[in-house]
């Protein structure tokens, strides 16, 4: 009977235990991170008899906790990707929505910008026109640097991030550091038995650093986890954890880095870092951003460039040359900060081809004899023409490049030619005198001295306009017509012949001295033709016809985009990149919601289970108590026989 | 499977969320009319919107022109025609005078009105338009084109300047003619050179001052007459041309908005019924996570 009140205690104590373990599970049933937790029955050893082994009761052997390794690293591993994705989608969309808005956009400035323009061609000598025009430029400038100012504002917006993300790394780091070591101990006090709340706690702060950065955990047999990021990176081992900051790029200190620390030595692992928030990030800075930034300010290089050079070779109502109307913006040049010569680039666009203008990035780096360029995108070579020299720059990619000074093997610069262009981008104009819709030049059929006709045939001549190599006519250049030799003399600022068959040219187009004229139909020999100074042309439309021509001239990407379609390119892609993030991002939801099931199937705490247990757990106690009770009478009837 | 109860009510939450971001897109569709409201909704059709948009946008500008055009060539016709008014007056003069029972007082009298029609068609010759602007001479918009020296030498101080518009996409017409064409350029009566129109009156006026009408005056006028109304022929084809011009543009808008609706706008019908499916689904969602939750053995306990 004393073995039957042993046996009877021992479960009272189990099932104890297993109704305290069921109280904990209901309790930490919402708990981030909790695993549910069992108590592994089994039965003590049993004694020895005449007759046999009698059973001496049940035990406790451990509280197990319902975890598998496996399940938990999915749910980490999808948690990176779906974090990282997250992020980018939320920050993609930023982008696209505020490229694409139809206010803020620049397709609507672009266009409305044009149509003054042309409101300046169909009335060239109206004033408020003119106003117009010069109001639309600036409101075009200012959507570049809205824009632009906006996508800056999402740069420094990633870099406070990014700042707040290492040094939440960092200090997860140490906390799990610091828990691997009281697990250690802990291990160690209970003989071999796991600490389980602590590992739930430790895998919480894991599932948490996961959110942040892609993690690999290795579990180390004393019950510690190391952690590694990157390529391999040790974030934490054992007890000690390593830490990450942020520091300005080697070329520009205004990028953020992601720098790994360990003691006192330190390496830059931005470009091995993936997952994560910090990893959305990042994919998203270069993917993203970078480019769109870039294409933004090619969009603004090259309409300023094309309109400035068109505006060049028209004349104001001052009777001047057109003055640069928009302000270019320029490329930035940075030398590394690791540079020991004292080289020098300078870096210009290749006016003549803005087609071979992209939005890549670039390093020039020095090996101690020769120049090589890279894209910083894709780590490619460049090949480059030309000897770097002021008369003969490399030409690459639309650049021309001159470098100078000395530099020393394995020096380098960053080149960014179109990033900072959006916000260079303005309107230098302000008089609305200024804007050259006139031709420079006029053609005119021979006049007498009262301006009355003197030519006898039918032969015209057109105007189409002039090239870079015009210059301002003072004496002007007359055509007189050689009829026995079929073509027209010339005299004056410049001279010569060209050969005009009125039976087979008739309507063929001529340059003489930069003017470009088209002659037609029949003159009489001796007729003249004038090619004279435009004085006073106050009515003249035909340069800003040719500059609302540039709307529609395809110039960007290889000749193929006009400065709409390079835009309307812009947001294509980056709707795209939005697209992609979105669907991928959502598929990613549903790995994340698989994994956390099939998770949670394992380790999570279901009440109606719990429920169902406490009933059986109460019920065994029960049952105990009763048998105690009979353990009792037993030996109330033993006292009994021995009393009477 | 066993089924964790915190994962049951999330899974029961996320679903009435997903429901919800749904229905939401679909009202914002609803609202806006449109089926594209961010370029990542439909990246490609984006970018085409953009395009149909600037093609739209720019065909408009083309009929702002085509408007200003028309001004310009109505008022250029509407000056040339009183101008033939008045030639074909001073025309009537020219044939009375040459009739030989016309006494001197009356080729006088005759004489005096062809000088009130020179200087009437000096006055036309030299027309502003309303931004100040001469009609007539050329580019040189703020010189005035004709002037005379009260002694019958008559010059153009203008030139040859035509301003053309665009009127679409490579179509560019001329919305005016210079002084040269229209006032000088004309066949004189010996058909050997050129003789401006005032000139023509002038020595008709003197003639018949002198009483010694010639009949070169006539040729002359006839002359200018057909200059004119040659010049307004042009003129009135161009102002065809670019009504034609406007017809293509107007029926290419209609085409280019045909093409953004399809691509940008939404299918009301098909939005409509999306909506009410969407939301019967997030109802029996928001239901059945109800119903759920309230399932617990701890109730019987």
């Amino acid at each position: 009977m004393a073995d039957l009140l042993g046996i009877a205690t021992s479960g009272l104590l189990a099932f104890q235990r297993s109704l305290d373990t069921t109280g904990h599970n209901i309790a930490n049933a919402s708990t981030p991170g909790y695993t549910r937790q069992r108590v592994e029955l089994g039965t003590q050893i049993p004694q020895l008899s005449g007759a046999g082994f009698i059973g001496s009761g049940v035990q406790v052997e451990t509280v197990r906790r319902l975890y598998d390794g496996f399940l938990t690293d999915r749910v980490r591993s999808t948690t990176s990707t779906s974090s990282s994705l997250d992020i980018y989608h939320d920050f993609a969309t930023r982008v696209s929505n505020l490229l694409g808005n139809a206010q803020a956009g620049l397709n609507a400035g672009i266009q409305d910008f044009f149509d003054s323009v042309q409101g300046v061609a169909d009335d060239p000598t109206s004033i408020p026109a003119r106003q117009v025009m010069l109001s639309e430029a600036e409101s075009l400038e200012t959507r570049f640097q809205y824009l632009n100012g906006q996508l800056d504002t999402l740069r420094s917006e990633i870099d406070r991030q990014v700042t707040g993300l290492t040094s939440q790394m960092s200090s997860l780091a140490e906390s799990i550091a610091s828990i691997n070591q009281e697990i250690v101990l802990a291990m160690g006090n209970a003989g071999g038995q796991p600490p389980n709340d602590l590992l739930d706690k430790r895998d919480q702060m894991l599932q948490e650093l996961s959110e942040l950065v892609s993690i690999r955990t290795f579990e180390q047999d004393d019950g510690s986890v190391n952690v590694s990021i990157g390529n391999g990176q040790a974030l934490v081992t054992g007890s000690r954890a390593a830490t990450l900051t942020v520091s300005g790029n080697e070329f520009d200190a205004s990028k953020m880095e992601i720098v790994f620390q360990v003691g006192t030595s330190s390496a830059v692992v931005t470009d091995s870092i993936s997952g994560g928030q910090l990893g959305g990030l990042m994919e998203f800075r270069a993917g993203v951003l970078d480019s769109a930034q870039n294409s933004l300010g090619r969009i603004g290089i090259a309409m300023a460039s094309e309109f400035n050079a068109q505006h060049a070779l028209g004349m104001d109502l001052n009777g001047n040359p057109g003055n640069a109307f928009f302000a270019v913006g320029a490329s930035q040049v940075f030398p590394s900060n690791n540079n020991s010569g004292s080289g020098t680039v300078s870096v210009a666009y290749d006016t003549a081809n803005f087609a071979a203008l992209k939005v890549d990035d670039y390093v020039l780096g020095y090996d101690g004899s020769n120049y090589a360029l890279t894209r910083v995108s894709d780590g490619s070579t460049v090949p480059m023409s030309g000897a770097g020299t002021a008369a003969n720059p490399f030409q690459a990619d639309g650049l021309s490049i001159v470098v100078g000074g000395a530099p020393v093997a394995n020096d380098r610069v960053l080149i960014r030619p179109t990033r900072a262009a959006a916000n260079g981008f303005g309107v230098l104009i302000g008089d609305a005198q200024q804007i050259a819709a006139a031709a420079p030049v006029r053609i005119s059929e021979a006049t007498n001295a009262n301006g009355a006709p003197t030519n006898s045939g039918n032969a015209a001549v057109k105007l189409n306009g002039v090239d870079s190599t015009f210059g301002p006519l003072s004496a002007g250049i007359t055509l007189t017509y050689d009829a026995a030799n079929l073509r027209f003399n010339y005299t004056g600022d410049a001279s010569g012949t060209i050969s005009y068959d009125p039976v087979t040219d008739t309507g063929a187009t001529y340059t003489i001295a930069g003017v470009t004229f088209s002659v037609s139909s029949t003159p009489a020999n001796g007729d003249q033709f004038v090619l004279s100074d435009n004085s006073n042309g106050t009515g003249d439309n035909t340069n800003a016809l040719l500059l609302s021509g540039l709307q529609t001239a395809a110039v960007l990407d290889g000749g193929s985009n006009s400065f709409e379609g390079a835009y309307a390119k812009l947001i294509a892609e980056t709707g795209l990149q939005t697209r992609q993030a979105e669907i991928d991002s959502e598929a990613q939801h549903a790995l994340l919601a698989q994994a956390r099931e099939s998770r949670e199937a394992a380790s999570g705490v279901n009440l109606d289970e719990e429920a169902a247990n406490l009933l059986r757990f109460q019920q065994q106690y029960q049952a105990m108590a009763q048998v105690i009770r009979i353990a009792d009478s037993l030996f109330e009837s033993l006292l009994g026989a021995v009393r009477r | 499977m066993r089924v964790s109860t915190v994962h049951m009510f999330q899974q029961g939450l996320d679903a009435i969320v997903d429901r919800q971001s749904k229905l939401l897109k679909t009202q914002l569709q609803l609202s806006s009319g449109k089926r594209v409201n961010n370029p990542s909704d439909d990246p490609a059709g984006a970018a085409r919107i953009l395009d149909l948009q600037q093609g739209a946008a720019i065909t408009r500008q083309y009929q702002a022109n085509i408007l200003a055009g028309q001004s310009r060539l109505e008022l250029e016709d509407a000056v040339l025609a009183s101008v033939t008014n008045s030639l074909q007056r001073a025309r009537e003069l020219a044939v009375g005078g040459l009739n030989g029972t016309q006494s001197i007082e009356d080729r006088t009298a005759m004489a005096k009105e062809i000088r009130q029609i020179t200087d009437e068609v000096m006055a036309l010759a030299n027309t502003k338009d309303a931004n100040g602007d001469y009609l007539f001479s050329g580019f040189q918009t703020q010189t005035a084109p004709f002037s005379t020296n009260g002694s019958g030498t008559y010059t153009y101080s203008g030139d040859q300047g035509q301003r053309f518009l665009q009127v679409g996409p490579t179509r560019q017409v001329s919305v005016g003619d210079s002084g040269l064409a229209v006032f000088m350029k004309i066949p004189d009566g010996a058909g050997t050179g050129f003789q401006d129109v005032f000139t023509s009156l002038y020595n008709l006026a003197t003639d018949l001052e002198a009483n010694t009408p010639n009949s070169r005056s006539l040729t002359e006028l006839d002359n200018a007459i057909e200059n004119i109304l040659g010049v307004r022929a042009q003129a009135g084809a161009r102002l065809n041309a670019i009504d034609r011009e406007r017809e293509v543009n107007d029926s290419m808008l209609f085409e280019l908005e045909q093409a953004r609706s399809a691509v940008e706008d939404i299918d009301f019908a098909e939005a409509a019924s999306r909506l009410s499916r969407q939301s019967l689904v997030l109802e029996a969602a928001q239901q059945s996570f109800i119903r759920v939750q309230n399932l617990s053995l701890f109730n019987f306990l």
